[in-house]
């Protein structure tokens, strides 16, 4: 019972703490990141496990964290507000190549990352020629370019 | 997506074999929640279903016990006496069985003042201050799989407990 419960512990305590710091993937973070994500996979081990390094205790935290996600999935899934809250939403950053300044700043985005965005996905250059740029709720930018952007209605 | 669909994107795909694959990982889904949900009531370890006190209220002798425990993970055993096991000022604890062998008996609370070796066990010998039941924490962390088990005697009375020792 005690492994089942230190899992749910740990697992919404990181739920809270990643949710707050907001929208970041893999392939922005730096290798400061890199450490601290290291040091909180030590520490939550810790307070997973305890003094009991069984196989049986092992495997009900691996069980329990991966039933918790897949069970955090589906309400995802199911019921929209619940993924808003867990995943976020989308954050419009550029429309019509003019950059929206106040969500770049709640988003913590600079410009520099939408052009690298830009460049990397579409090839483009300059920041007018972003019809659209999306931060995705994964972290991930995604740029729709005015010549590839849907007529308006 | 059908087979000829499949066929026609050329992407390898194998409906059937999909299909399958849905199916067991269903099943294997159950299968993971059963485990958690034995986990939580204590099948595999700590929980509300393996936490057993062997003696009614009254005996002489009684255990606190996990009936299931896991290799090497510090667990406790508490044995209380009644008052009328003991003799003058000393109480006379004997213990025996498996259990002695098949686990490193890391504390004892309190320390025995004395112990004697008996076949198959020990004599923990305490000295009792004031009269009053006892209650004696054995700290331990089993170092064999399987079942073991415990025979704890005082005042004439026996009590034996079976642990089963998980991986």
């Amino acid at each position: 019972m005690d492994a089942v419960l230190r899992a749910v512990a740990i697992y919404l305590i990181l739920l809270v703490v990643f949710r707050l710091t907001g929208k970041r993937t893999l392939a922005q973070i730096t290798t400061f990141d890199l450490v601290i994500l290291l040091i909180v996979g030590e520490s939550t081990q810790q307070a997973m496990l305890g003094e009991d390094f069984s196989i049986v205790h092992a495997t009900l935290v691996i069980v329990s964290l991966v039933l918790l996600q897949r069970g955090s999935d589906y309400l995802a899934w199911k019921f929209d507000a619940f993924d808003r809250v867990t995943e976020g939403v989308p954050s419009l950053l550029v429309s019509d190549g003019e950059v929206l300044k106040k969500a770049l700043a709640a988003n913590k985005v600079k410009e520099a990352d939408i052009l690298e965005a830009a460049r990397d996905k579409q090839g483009l250059e300059r920041l007018d020629q972003i019809k659209w740029a999306v931060l995705e709720a994964s972290g991930h930018i995604t740029i729709v370019p005015k010549d590839k952007a849907a007529p308006q209605a | 997506m059908s087979d000829d669909q499949a066929r026609a994107l050329e992407i390898g795909g194998h409906p059937t074999h999909v299909q399958r694959e849905h199916r067991l990982a269903n099943v294997g889904w159950v299968v993971l929640g059963l485990f958690v949900l034995a986990g939580l009531v204590g099948f595999l370890g700590a929980g509300p279903w393996s936490n057993r006190t062997t003696g009614a209220e009254g005996d002489v002798v009684r255990v606190e016990h996990q009936r299931v425990s896991h290799y090497e993970a510090e667990d406790v055993l508490t044995i209380h006496v009644a008052e009328e096991a003991i003799d003058g000022d000393t109480l006379d604890l004997e213990l025996t069985g498996d259990w002695l062998r098949g686990t490193d008996l890391s504390a004892v609370f309190p320390e025995p003042d004395a112990q004697r070796v008996v076949p198959g066990g020990a004599v923990l010998e305490f000295a009792v201050e004031r009269p009053g039941d006892v209650a004696i924490v054995l700290s331990f962390r089993p170092q064999k799989l399987g079942d073991l088990e415990l025979t704890a005697a005082a005042g004439g009375s026996t009590v034996t407990v079976d642990q089963f020792i998980l991986p």
